[in-house]
């Protein structure tokens, strides 16, 4: 579409046609740049090492374009048992943080639910219970439910998500919660529910759910009979940089 | 009979506007929707005290994708490496194309003034700019449209 005279029409046309464009929903409708992750990965990776290249190439021509002050060295002698001139390299401490992937398979996206269902004996951390009070998406909040009704509410979710329309219905909570079964999700990932909504006097209104994807290492609670994931801890940009509470890792 | 002015009825009528919005400005429908999150979450707990709730989401939209959007940028650059777009999209993107690429600031006078219709003061305010830079901002984007768009 060139740009006309009547610049005005042509930007309207082309913004109209735009929205038009839109995926109708997440997973119904990948957007082309998560289409073709994989070759977009590719390309990044191959862009960081041709910069890499650059960089060493520009480091080397520094380095060798100066005259050498090194003086030949006598042979190292190592601990008993070495052989004299082989340097003896330490073993590494063993890596107590978890391997976290940042990048690639690591995505996320979410969405609110309007119709609030009133929960009882759902508590607040941090302690909401002074109005105008709410729970987002950093607050945590705790419960008790069956796993049948775990399972149930993620599987309204899933329905509703996959529906593309406000969620109702959750009448229970847990933070984080997780789908042990995610068959929906493709890419090796989980979801993890977090609730947003308000709480009134020790009471919870959810209004909705929002999801994160988290890769499928996540680290388990072991306090809550593997139903649980330890909460994730986000940066700025809403990648995964570590898992609450796990070992090495202050979340 | 009175007008619904509950959070829930709010968020009926202005959610898909929100989307739109986000969506113009990243074209990721993930992270739209992210974003649309994040500021009906921030507006919540201010929802019965904020004046113009439909200023505050689109001020929170805005400054939230600004933060975002550079990697968006970059991918959709990679994107047409691998993926050039087909005879269809050629016609019908390339001006919407253009748009996406424009600098930030640019793009978001552009979706204000050519698809939301907000005023210039509006649009400056959630910039944190003088309308006049608004104007200035719009038509730069027109020239650099027109330079990248025409033969």
């Amino acid at each position: 579409m060139m740009l006309t005279h009547d610049a005005e029409a042509d930007l309207r046309a082309a913004l109209e046609w735009s929205v038009a464009q839109m995926p109708t929903s997440v997973q119904h409708g990948r957007s082309a740049v998560e289409q073709h992750r994989p070759r977009l990965l590719l390309i990044t990776a191959l862009s960081a090492a041709a910069v890499a290249v650059l960089v060493m190439t520009l480091v080397w021509g520094t380095h060798s374009a100066q005259p050498s002050r090194l003086e030949p060295v006598a042979p190292i002698s190592g601990p008993a048992g070495s052989t004299p001139g082989v340097a003896v390299v330490p073993t590494p401490a063993p890596v107590t943080n978890p391997s976290v992937p940042v990048s690639g398979s690591v995505t996320n996206s979410s969405v609110l639910a309007t119709d609030p269902v009133t929960t009882s004996g759902v508590t607040a951390s941090p302690d909401t219970s002074a109005p105008p009070s709410s729970v987002g998406r950093d607050d945590t909040v705790s419960g008790s439910m069956t796993l049948d009704d775990l399972h149930r509410s993620i599987a309204t979710f899933k329905q509703d998500l996959a529906a593309s329309k406000p969620i109702t219905g959750n009448t229970n909570i847990g933070d984080p919660c997780t789908d042990s079964n995610p068959a929906w999700l493709s890419g090796g990932a989980q979801p993890v529910l977090v609730p947003v909504g308000n709480a009134v006097d020790g009471t919870c209104t959810i209004v909705g759910w929002a999801y994160r994807i988290l890769p499928l290492d996540a680290p388990k609670d072991p306090e809550s009979d593997g139903l649980k994931y330890r909460p994730p801890v986000f940066d700025d940009d809403g990648n995964v940089i570590g898992w609450s509470g796990a070992p090495g890792f202050r979340g | 009979m009175n007008e619904d002015t509950s959070f829930e009825a709010f968020y009926r009528a202005s959610h898909d506007w929100a989307l739109h919005l986000a969506w113009l400005l990243c074209g990721d429908r993930a992270l739209s929707e992210d974003a649309v999150q994040d500021a009906y979450s921030a507006l919540l707990p201010r929802f019965a005290d904020v004046e113009n709730p439909h200023g505050y989401l689109r001020t929170s939209i805005v400054n939230s994708l600004r933060t975002r959007r550079r990697r968006t940028m970059i991918e959709r650059q990679r994107l047409e490496l691998v993926r050039p777009p087909s005879e269809a999209e050629q016609r019908h993107s390339e001006l919407a194309g253009s748009i996406a690429r424009l600098p930030y600031k640019e793009r978001v006078a552009i979706v204000c003034r050519y698809w939301a219709d907000l005023p210039e003061d509006e649009t400056a305010a959630m910039l944190g700019v003088a309308p006049a830079t608004v104007r200035s901002l719009i038509q730069r984007a027109i020239k650099r449209l027109r330079l990248e768009v025409e033969p």
